[in-house]
């Protein structure tokens, strides 16, 4: 039940987010924000190679990929904001410098402990059985901030999808709903992690996003469509976990939302 | 009484500069042409006017306040960009896309006023969109797209309206279109307008006062005014393509890209002035001035 809330927290704000990315052609971002939890990873590797006191204390590393993914995701943002580099560009350079240094830091550590390090595998892939009921909380917290912040900044974030340069000649700010959005995709893809892991978070701020684009042109039925198909995504993946263990929660649900995007698109092509 | 003054105005990006010396206004109620040869600063100028680019040297004033600091204070500059490069896929219609002029006038966390709400569909009236407000924007022409970003650059109710280049790619009876609805918004919601384009034609019709840039300001005085060796100098390599046929002095410039500030040539083609002359918007003496 703790697993299901927090996947469906999850899935709720990946489902609003997903419009935007969609939108805003970020589909990537995610991925590079996941991956650069790797990097924050490594970085607690390195430190626990170095003092052994550190070892198994796992909430360092949690620290640590949020430090990283985080940091990652604003250095994007502002790239790409002040157009020093393209969104496309600056996820392709951060994605590949934070794996490169999260696996350099598993290699220290395995050299020094002469074991895997703690939580390398949940990054890649997830770990959703491991999930407490903090991490629920955490997740149903960051769901409920994402709601409210697009909720609440709705005629502005809509604005700034249109275009951003005619948001900020009508007095939008439109760095901060720019960097918002960032925010709020990276704090998203971080809870994401344990569920899917980085390999496949991207899945869940793509799929709902562009299924209901397929099915609706009208923004309240496309949202509507677009939370519905995250939660029997999120749903499937879980019942088809608990009809058979061998099946991994994240990848079913992955797998379960794609099918749903095929059924959009062949819908869409009857209906023409 | 001027709504737009620039002094000594000048901008160069990294090492090359694209304006100096620019000295321009605008009256209350006016509508200034600014016309220029490819690459000659008028879009930089457009995003000066804005407050979207920091000036090198020199001042924007906005009511007589700088217009960065007019735009912090909540001033709103209405603005149709050159290129309509809005994701058409976006499922909103077109009256959201109108109210998304409104966005920072409202403010953030706070709803569009009843008020605003009224003078949005007394705007869609205005453009001759009332059957399509609540067609979605995918679904609507080039033509129709831009009047709804015309109503959407109009939305928070500007003192000033700049249109970059409007009217590119646009046919002749559309251009016409263009200007009797620039023409009638401006009467009726008392508009000051900067017009950037091309087609001297069009200049010419729309405008009181036309502003003609190549890195500054080499003519600033009504549109029957404007000498014609000026006139060739700036646009040598494209007065063909604004509907001079027939005894126009060829481009001899080997090199010529069509974009450049081109020499001037003795006995240049008379016939430029009267292009300009073409279809006035309104007797000259109607004209701010």
């Amino acid at each position: 039940m703790i697993a299901l809330l927090a996947f469906g927290s999850v899935a709720l704000a990946c489902a609003l987010l997903s419009l935007v990315v969609v939108n805003r052609k970020w589909a990537f971002i995610s991925e590079g924000i996941g991956h650069s939890g790797l990097g924050g990873a490594g970085t607690a590797w390195i430190l626990m190679a170095m003092f052994p006191a550190l070892v198994n204390q796992n909430w360092i590393t949690e620290i640590f990929i949020v430090l990283g993914a985080l940091t990652a995701a604003m250095c994007m943002g502002i790239l790409s904001r002040k157009n020093w580099l393209s969104m496309d560009a600056s996820i392709g350079i951060f994605l590949v410098a934070t794996v490169a240094w999260g696996f350099i830091g598993r290699q220290i550590y395995i050299d020094k402990r002469h074991t895997e390090p703690a939580g390398f595998d949940t990054i890649l892939f997830g770990k959703p059985e491991m999930i407490s009921t903090s991490y629920a909380m955490v997740c149903v917290c960051i769901a409920m901030f994402v709601v409210i912040t697009l909720v609440s900044l709705r005629k502005e974030i809509i604005a700034y999808c249109v275009d951003p340069l005619l948001a900020e000649t009508s007095g939008v700010r439109v760095g901060l709903i720019h960097h918002l959005l960032i925010v709020l995709m990276a704090l998203t893809t971080i809870v994401g992690l344990q569920i899917v892991g980085s390999l496949l978070v991207t899945a869940l701020l793509v799929l709902p996003g562009a299924s209901a684009m397929l099915l609706s042109r009208k923004l309240p039925m496309a949202i509507l469509i677009s939370i519905s198909i995250a939660l029997i995504g999120a749903a499937s993946g879980f019942i088809a976990h608990e009809m058979k263990s061998a099946i991994p929660v994240g990848p079913a649900m992955v797998l379960a939302m794609f099918g749903l995007f095929l059924i959009a698109m062949i819908s869409k092509k009857i209906a023409r | 009484m001027n709504l737009l003054e620039i002094h000594n105005l000048g901008f160069a990006f990294r090492d090359k500069v694209v304006l100096e010396n620019v000295d321009l206004s605008v009256q209350v109620g006016a509508i200034l042409g600014i016309i220029g040869p490819n690459g000659a600063g008028k879009t930089t100028l457009v995003k000066l006017i804005l407050g979207l680019l920091e000036p090198t040297s020199g001042t924007i004033q906005l009511n007589g306040v700088d217009v960065r600091l007019a735009r912090s204070r909540g001033e709103i500059i209405g603005y149709l960009p050159q290129t309509l490069s809005i994701d058409r896929n976006l499922p909103i219609d077109v009256r959201t896309l109108i109210l998304t002029g409104l966005a920072g006038r409202t403010g953030l966390f706070r709803s569009v006023s009843k008020d605003d709400h009224a003078f949005v569909d007394r705007l869609i009236d205005e453009i001759g969109l009332k059957d399509l407000a609540h067609q979605q924007i995918e679904a609507l022409s080039g033509g129709q797209l831009q009047r709804a970003l015309i109503a959407r650059a109009l939305a928070a109710r500007p003192k000033l309206l700049v249109l970059d280049e409007p009217i590119v790619g646009i046919d002749r009876r559309g251009q016409e279109e263009f200007v009797t609805l620039i023409q009638k918004l401006r009467a009726e919601l008392n508009l000051t307008v900067i017009f950037v384009s091309h087609e001297l034609r069009v200049v010419a019709s729309l405008s009181d006062r036309i502003a003609c840039v190549a890195r500054t300001i080499h003519y600033h005085d009504i549109p029957q005014r404007m000498p014609a060796d000026l006139m060739y100098k700036l646009f040598a390599c494209d007065l063909a393509t604004v509907g001079i046929q027939g005894g126009l002095p060829v481009c001899e410039d080997p090199n010529c890209d069509g974009h450049t500030d081109h020499a001037l040539k003795p006995n240049a083609n008379q016939n430029a002035l009267n292009i300009v002359e073409l279809q006035p918007a309104q007797s000259e003496s109607s004209r701010p001035r």
